[in-house]
């Protein structure tokens, strides 16, 4: 089996129209040139822990009776 | 590496918000974008100071995962007379530690992490729901 240790890359020229993008977002990129490297991260983290049912917040006062 | 030429036209970016850059040109020095967000959800709206710290939560404590190495072979680019030209680049939103760069340069690291937090309080609906169940 042959192997390498070297390889080649040839850059053309390239042309594009036009690039209609909605959102970039949570640690991604839009490049539009060139880089040795990327290293990009993103966590979205729901767990059980995350819903609490309970009353944590103050509760609104209770209307005055008579009223 | 190399740089070479990016030409855009016409650029229109709406709105940059958390983190986001928007770079126009080269860097040899790279962008390093942090963002961390709790984003707490209650059936009432109301909120004390300094309730919700990020150390509270193990998933800001994680390490981050190492790169592989790099592999045995060696890669070399060449991009003489190759340059990207771009009419129009449109983006609505860049948010998040995102990143749109015209140009060359690197390393990019960009780090995201986000807890969402739902409180629901018994015998409290939210407003938005009872908004609705009124309609």
């Amino acid at each position: 089996m042959a192997t390498f240790d070297q390889m080649n890359v040839y850059n053309e020229p390239v042309r594009i129209g036009s690039i209609r993008i909605l959102g970039v977002s949570s640690s991604s990129s839009l490049l539009i040139g060139d880089t040795q490297s990327m290293t990009l991260y993103s966590y979205f983290d729901t767990p059980p822990e995350s819903v609490i049912v309970g009353p944590l917040a103050p509760l609104p006062a209770l209307p005055e009776e008579g009223e | 590496m190399r740089s070479r030429v990016s030409a855009v036209g016409f650029v229109d970016v709406n709105t940059i918000s958390n983190a986001g850059v928007l770079e126009i040109g080269d860097n040899r020095d790279g962008a390093k974008l942090n963002s961390r967000v709790l984003a707490v959800q209650r059936s009432l709206a109301t909120f004390g100071s300094d309730e919700f710290r990020f150390e509270f939560y193990a998933l800001f404590a994680r390490p981050l995962p190492a790169a592989p190495p790099p592999s045995g072979t060696s890669a070399f680019f060449f991009s003489a007379c190759a340059p990207i030209e771009i009419g129009i680049v449109d983006v609505t939103g860049v948010s998040a530690a995102s990143h749109v760069r015209i140009g060359c340069g690197g390393p990019e690291t960009a780090e995201t992490r986000i807890v969402n937090i739902r409180n629901r309080i018994p015998g409290i609906q939210p407003q938005a729901q009872a908004e609705a169940d009124n309609k």
